[in-house]
């Protein structure tokens, strides 16, 4: 459980569960390999897992290179 | 029967500029994109033949007296158009009380619509229906109650939910400038290499979306677009196409052609019913109708060569 997957469950009314695989990946309508189902209310009274040591995927490794963040850039002047 | 006019500016004091001025809307993207292919001349329904093979499947060693191997399987996606219409009364003695009464006819027998009002009547209306089906086409759902006017066929966002061949990117998130160019990559990672590079494989999403797509490039550090700019349609060489009417937090990638190499087709009885028709409701009557009759529905070619990315996917009367 994420913190994004309980701000997109918590400001889309629609979404009424949320389907897990085994790897803990959602989607929000059934599908092969989604098999556990779980209801909104559940998703958003659930505790946040800690995903500060998870290893960065290919996807957010990108996303850090091409958008980083002010405290990541460093200004030097020249001499 | 309510009557189709309802004029607020009944004044009728000094001049009027001679015709109206009409409200900006958006149009058919997907269409005028060249994003489909349109199968019209459907009276009943149409299947699009589709052909397959697994490449290895057909090479074996030689042999002086071969045995057969390999197999072809032909399949079909099905077009099969549903009715909707439209249909309005109005009573042209309205613009009595109106600036245009000076167009209205001479006699109370023949009064029509004044020319002015008629031709912006003919092309706002048919302004609108291009903006519903601009809408249906993505985001109907035959799963959606009466009175929606999204149930009449499954658009392709639901149709692409529907099959379990489609490619699902998992744990899609609510869409930001920091998040969409990784949300975009983890898309592009799963289009099958087959159509990786094809240029036709385009990104469909919301306006906000594209947005947010154009702003990321602004926020980038080094090589961004400056402030001036809008930003550049294409993510890794595969266009970025905005839709008027998409739901946000939801992209599709898909090959969309104007031809039937596309992998999005709509089917239509005829192109030429988008045309109303405007007329005396009865002989006895003082009331004229305009009417439209379509038959309409999508469909997907391959399935597994469409890219689903969604946090609402079923989301139907999406607001202006």
């Amino acid at each position: 459980m994420t913190n994004e997957l309980k701000q997109v469950v918590a400001t889309t009314p629609e979404i009424s569960h949320v389907y897990f695989n085994a790897e803990g990946e959602w989607l929000f309508f059934p599908r092969k390999g989604f098999t556990k189902k779980i209801s909104r209310d559940d998703v958003l009274n659930a505790k946040v897992a800690d995903t500060n040591d998870a290893p960065k995927t290919e996807a957010q490794e990108f996303e850090d290179k091409v958008n980083p963040k002010p405290g990541k850039v460093k200004i030097t002047k020249d001499k | 029967m309510a009557d189709g006019f309802i004029i607020s500016d009944t004044t009728y004091a000094g001049e009027a500029a001679s015709q109206f001025i009409v409200k900006a809307i958006t149009g058919a993207d997907t269409i005028k994109g060249g994003n489909a292919y349109i199968k019209d001349g459907i009276k009943k329904k149409f299947t699009i033949p589709r052909w397959d093979a697994d490449y290895q499947d057909f090479i074996q060693d030689r042999q002086a007296t071969p045995q057969s191997k390999g197999t072809m399987t032909v399949t079909g996606q099905v077009l099969d158009p549903a009715d909707y219409m439209i249909y309005t009364e109005f009573n042209p003695r309205d613009y009595e009380d109106h600036w245009f009464a000076t167009q209205l006819n001479d006699t109370l027998i023949d009064r029509a619509l004044p020319y002015s009002v008629e031709s912006v009547v003919v092309q706002e209306v048919l302004k609108r229906h291009t903006k519903y089906f601009n809408q249906a086409i993505w985001n109907s759902n035959s799963a959606n109650a009466s009175p929606s006017i999204f149930r009449y066929y499954d658009g392709w966002l639901q149709k692409a939910q529907n099959s379990g061949e489609t490619i699902v990117v998992s744990s899609p998130i609510t869409l930001t400038a920091g998040n969409i160019q990784g949300e975009f990559l983890r898309g592009y990672q799963v289009i099958p290499p087959a159509l990786r590079y094809d240029p036709d494989m385009k990104f469909y999403c919301s306006y906000n979306t594209y947005d947010l797509y154009a702003q990321s490039q602004i926020n980038q550090t080094y090589k961004g677009v400056d402030t001036t700019l809008d930003g550049i349609p294409l993510f890794k060489g595969r266009k970025v196409e905005k839709i008027a009417d998409f739901p946000d937090n939801v992209y599709m990638i898909a090959k969309g052609r104007p031809d039937m190499a596309s992998n999005l087709w709509i089917g239509l009885n005829s192109i030429a019913d988008e045309g109303l028709q405007l007329q005396r409701l009865q002989a006895n009557s003082e009331l004229f109708f305009i009417k439209m009759l379509m038959k309409a529905d999508v469909q997907i070619g391959w399935n597994g060569e469409t890219v689903l990315y969604g946090t609402a996917l079923n989301t139907t009367d999406v607001p202006d």
